[in-house]
């Protein structure tokens, strides 16, 4: 454990004795994209400090900087004072820091006390585990959160709520007197929300400040003492919670200086519908969902992460099964969606995650962009090894593909080209509707542009797209339409250019 | 280029070295007769591991070859006895390999509907089968096959001894599903990336009871051509082979994680192994150290995998 | 849902227990005798020693194939030694330190390679299984020493000694697992690496120590079946690997990890063992017998499969 004894600085004047924790012009690089550009951040004893911002923004990376899951590659971190280094997790934890993750990092067959205590269990003299401590002391922690856990159950039959309460009791047994919370009411029900809130508030009395990651506008007022804005991994700007208003923060979280030109100059929808989805419901994920794209039309589907929106898609491509609704493609009703029978119908898919679904990492280009082509180019069954080298070729120029050569395995591509090859595969059957989702994540700006132009002449030549995006210019330059999607069901249906991102984000996230 | 090329050609340049070494340390090793016979060794153990390298491409593995083969030789073996006519012969033959390729499909089966892992399948496959061998055969030997039979094994075309003949056809063939066809790509495809291979609306129950079946038919194929040579067939035949075909398909560069893995290479594996045991045995090393060979060669090409794909 | 619990406390185990007592009270009217009894217990304890490691295996997010090969390897090792005038006790604890050392092979390779333990412990099953034969010949080797006989023929008051060896282990690592740090430490790290990781439990090291403790219980019951035997043959442990992962899955052990307890361990092993008596007792032939069980143990795996979903 390094920790540089610095005196405290006195560049900018002078400390705060009434900080406990700064970040300095925190960078972070990864490759293609930048996902923070010298971020400040500073809390407050006793503090709950709100991390707002679009999905993208900045929020889970910074923190997992603060966390030790990622080193910084800028700036630094000033702790009671002195200037640290997180080298892993398990350092950021002996500095006091803990962090609360939306999948917890809990064992499901060890029971609340043995969690609470892991790794540090206390003994008896002669060695074994001294259980009456082990679960005096795990009740101790849960008594102060006015917990009702019995510390003797095990993890698996606990409730998202009351599991969230031992990772809390956890963090406490740790003495941490930071604790970051990443989004911990996605998953709760409205009066579990207000036993966190209370929880939160306990913990505040006791002097330890936390740091509270959401895109939940109402909350933050609830909840939140102030709050820093992240937007494209820039600290956009620190306010009191109780002082702004929701619409400050709104324009702060989208506002942007650069002009947004649209590079949808005209609207190209003709009179038929490519999709039409009727009533698609499932559980709780997906809430009579009704919504239609027409040809040459591209539709936007937007929403905060949890949303719905990749679980839709999916639902129509035939990965997942619905419990009710009709999907109806081109004008043919498919009674049982399947990836297949999509294909056949002239969808495609390009997912979210490249790498887990979109992409054979491991095989070469030209096999990736044929690999939803098969059974139309070779009906036999035979592969035509010229056909698909031309193919491929093709797609490669283009798409101004930065790849030498058909055979390249598709691994040492960089983020950019390898979207473009998943595009090239859905191209290659001559889709009539494409799904995209998130089109442009992880790719930087150049790129960026260029796929863009390319949704667009596609959309021109009569193709439907359906684009999935968190990223609101986006929407706003490449869309006609967007449908607004919040806790599984469509809360709005906008004509792109009469909205903005404001009116778009405010019913994402329930502002209004 | 060369990057692309050396992976590929690093095993055969191990085989070559291995055989210089062997030529270096006695002299029987280079002559003709040694080294047909090494190739009709490796040509048995190649069909079985060409069937192997199918399942283990689409994240599989086939524990029951050894089990299989062993019932469908013996329950063809009355049919291909001299006594019997030659339809009769045809007929056996025929039986024995649809039948393990309906075991395979079981396998096949079993691991798209039920979830389970191949390992898991096969090897209650592996258990049954051989149970079932025993049951029919209740401990007694059949032999005693038609020339035309025992010829298959045991015969020369052109003086090149027919299980190298077989083997060749079965490589070429598998070769050509693999990089020739549809369902080769399928089976690369889940093997590289189940989750992709599904989006692209590729069938993988169908292409895994395939792939399952495929090793059941080659299986037997090898079971076939082991009896015709020995002219006898008995419940425990092909205990061994399981391993070695493992062992074989490992050393070939198959890849336990799936998407990796070549027809040829899986040749030069079972040749590797052949080579090894022949050369043991022509250094009086007891051949009894062939399984900790086999186990040890399979850690070591796992292990060195890994390293490569690391460093890359 | 795993054991269901029907009555109370009584797990569903033993109700399967009862049901294949009557079943094969049908099969064979020897097979309630008292010197069966006996006998189920003494085929029991090999099995059941056998199956704490595949338990420990499995409940680390693991696998271990190597278990029949490494019972093989022991036995072959002390007979050898005997037969060249080693005395019982020396032979038998060399035969151990081998076995553990095979293990902390298999730990190593685990813990520091990344390379699945299914194929690190299916070469291992190779290679010791290849050692074996090698140092045996291929031939049995007799292990007639009246006191080696002891460990696995010897009885204490009419209770098979290896019976009470068996159920001593099973007391001893029950006890590990549920009152040390350690035992908890295992259970962590097969149900959730990340979070053992992260509350700085030191996953190699354990998973080195599991696969060693492994090669102990192996071996230690490869000197039991020798005994038992009164030789040791190159192939008498084989297979057995698999009978302790069912026993494992059976007492409610899940291939995930993390899960299950030691002595539900222990009823799966005592079930496969009256099973496969029973289906002796009842004068099937051996292939049946193995046609029946290896179509149980694809049941046995699929349940877990479903118990999961």
């Amino acid at each position: 454990m390094q920790q540089a004894a610095n005196p405290p600085s006195t560049e900018n004047g002078h400390v705060t004795p009434t900080e406990i924790l700064r970040l300095e012009a925190i960078t972070k690089q990864f490759p293609g994209v930048k996902a923070l550009d010298n971020v400040d951040l500073d809390l407050r004893p006793s503090e709950v400090h709100v991390l707002l911002g679009e999905n993208g923004a900045g929020k889970s990376t910074l923190m997992k900087v603060l966390a030790g899951v990622y080193p910084a590659d800028g700036g630094r971190i000033v702790l009671n004072g002195q200037q640290v280094q997180m080298h892993s997790p398990r350092h950021a934890r002996e500095h006091g820091i803990s962090i609360i993750y939306q999948e917890f990092n809990l064992v499901p067959d060890l029971t609340v006390a043995q969690n609470i205590f892991l790794g540090r269990e206390p003994r008896t003299a002669v060695g074994l585990v001294d259980r009456k401590a082990l679960a005096a002391g795990a009740k101790k922690f849960l008594d102060f959160l006015n917990a009702d856990i019995d510390v003797g159950a095990k993890i698996h039959s606990l409730g998202v709520a009351q599991q969230q309460l031992v990772e809390v009791a956890k963090a406490l047994s740790l003495e941490s007197r930071i604790l970051i919370m990443d989004e911990p009411t996605a998953t709760l029900s409205e009066p579990e929300i207000q036993r966190l809130f209370e929880t939160i508030r306990n913990l505040q009395r006791s002097g330890v400040s936390i740091i509270y990651i959401s895109h939940r506008l109402q909350e933050i007022r609830q909840i939140g003492d102030r709050v820093t804005v992240l937007r494209d991994g820039r600290a956009v700007g620190t306010r009191s919670v109780a002082e702004t208003s929701l619409e400050v923060l709104i324009q702060m979280m989208v506002g942007r200086t650069v002009s947004q030109r649209r590079i949808r100059t005209r609207n190209t929808a003709g009179p038929r519908e490519i999709l039409r989805v009727e009533s698609l419901s499932r559980g709780r994920t997906l809430r009579d969902i009704s919504l239609a794209v027409r040809e040459g039309e591209i539709v936007a589907l937007a929403g905060l992460v949890g949303s719905g929106r990749t679980e839709l898609a999916r639902a129509i491509f035939g990965i997942d099964p619905v419990d009710s609704g009709t999907i109806t493609l081109m004008g043919c009703t498919l009674p049982n969606p399947s990836p297949a029978a999509c294909i056949r119908g002239g969808m495609g898919f390009l997912p979210e995650n490249r790498k887990e679904d979109g992409l054979a990492q491991i095989l070469p280009v030209k096999d990736n962009i044929v690999q939803a082509s098969l059974r139309k180019l070779f009906p036999w069954g035979l592969l035509d090894h010229g056909l698909e080298r031309a193919t491929a070729r093709k797609y490669i120029q283009d798409l101004s593909m930065a790849c030498p050569s058909v055979f390249r395995v598709t691994r040492f591509l960089s983020g950019g080209t390898q979207q473009k090859v998943v595009l090239a595969k859905w191209l290659c059957p001559e889709s009539r509707f494409l799904v995209f989702d998130e089109p442009t994540r992880g790719i930087d700006v150049g790129a960026k542009e260029e796929i863009h132009l390319l949704m667009n002449s596609l959309a021109e030549k009569g193709v439907g797209i359906l684009m999935i995006s968190s990223e609101l210019p986006e929407i706003l330059s490449l869309s006609d339409r967007v449908y607004v999607m919040r806790e599984g069901a469509i809360t709005k249906e906008l004509i792109t250019e009469r909205t903005s991102q404001e009116e778009i984000i405010g019913f994402a996230a329930g502002g209004k | 280029m060369l990057g692309r090329i050396l992976p590929r050609v690093s095993r055969l340049i191990a085989l070559l070295i291995l055989c210089g070494v062997l030529a270096l340390l006695t002299p029987t090793f280079l002559t003709a007769s040694n080294l047909i016979n090494v190739v009709r060794q490796a040509s048995l153990l190649s069909i079985i591991a060409l069937g192997m390298t199918m399942t283990m491409l689409i994240k599989g593995i086939d524990l029951s070859v050894g089990s299989v083969l062993a019932l469908t030789s013996c329950l063809a073996a009355k049919l291909l006895v001299a006594q019997n006519s030659i339809g009769e012969m045809v007929l056996g033959i025929l039986f024995a390999l649809a039948l393990g390729a309906f075991l395979g499909a079981l396998n096949g089966l079993a691991v798209t509907a039920l979830k389970l892992h191949g390992f898991l399948v096969t090897f209650g496959m592996m258990q049954v089968a051989r149970g079932l061998a025993y049951l029919y055969m209740h401990g007694t030997v059949i032999g005693g096959f038609r020339s035309e039979f025992t010829f298959l094994g045991a015969g020369r075309l052109l003086g090149i001894p027919t299980p190298i003949i077989v083997a060749a056809v079965v490589v070429l063939l598998t070769h050509f599903l693999l990089t020739n066809t549809t369902f080769g790509r399928s089976v690369y495809g889940i093997g590289a990336n189940d989750s992709a291979a599904r989006y692209s609306g590729l069938n993988l129950p169908r292409t895994t009871i395939i792939g399952y079946a495929f090793s059941g038919l080659t299986a037997t194929l090898a079971g076939l051509l082991y009896i015709a040579r020995l002219d006898t067939a008995e419940a425990q035949i092909g205990e061994a082979f399981n391993l070695q075909a493992i062992g074989a398909a490992a050393i070939g560069g198959t890849s336990f994680d799936g998407g990796v893995g070549s027809a040829w290479e899986t040749v030069i594996g079972a040749l590797i192994m052949s080579v090894l045991a022949n050369g043991m045995n022509l250094l009086n090393i007891s051949s009894l150290w062939q399984t900790f060979v086999t186990g040890a060669a399979i850690v070591v090409a796992v292990i060195i995998d890994r390293w490569i794909a690391t460093r890359s | 849902m795993r054991t269901p619990t029907l009555l109370g406390k009584v797990p569903g185990s033993v109700y399967a227990i009862l049901f294949l007592l009557l079943l094969f009270r049908f099969g064979s009217a020897r097979f309630l005798s008292v010197s069966n009894f006996l006998n189920i217990l003494q085929q029991s304890s090999i099995l059941a020693i056998v199956s704490i490691g595949s338990f420990l295996a499995i409940l680390s997010h693991g696998i271990d194939l190597s278990l029949g090969a490494i019972v093989t390897f022991a036995g072959v090792v002390s007979a050898l030694l005997m037969v060249q005038g080693y005395d019982v006790i020396t032979a038998c604890l060399i035969a151990l330190t081998v076995s553990i050392a095979a293990g902390a092979v298999n730990g190593f390779l685990i813990a520091y390679t990344r390379v699945d333990p299914f194929i690190v412990t299916l070469g291992a099953m190779g290679t010791c299984e290849g050692l074996a034969l090698v140092l045996a010949h291929g031939a049995t080797i007799p292990a007639s020493n009246a006191t080696f006989k002891l460990l696995g023929g010897g009885s204490l008051l009419l209770v098979p000694l290896s019976a009470l060896i068996a159920l001593a282990s099973y007391g001893l690592f029950g006890f590990l697992l549920k009152r040390t740090a350690l035992g908890t430490h295992i259970y962590a790290v097969g149900g959730s690496e990340e979070a053992a990781l992260l509350s700085g439990i030191q996953v190699r090291m354990l998973k080195i120590l599991v696969y060693s403790v492994n090669g102990l219980l192996a071996g230690f019951a490869g000197l039991v079946l020798a005994s038992r035997l009164g030789a040791a043959n190159p192939s008498q442990g084989i297979g057995i690997e698999f009978d302790g992962i069912a026993a494992a899955v059976l007492g409610g052990a899940s291939l995930a990890g993390g899960r299950g307890n030691v002595w539900g361990t222990f009823m799966g092993a005592v079930i496969i063992a009256i099973l496969r008596n029973g289906l002796n007792m009842a004068g099937l032939p051996m292939a049946l017998q193995m046609v029946i069980v290896g179509l149980i143990m694809v049941g046995v795996l699929t349940l877990d499969t479903l118990r999961r979903k």
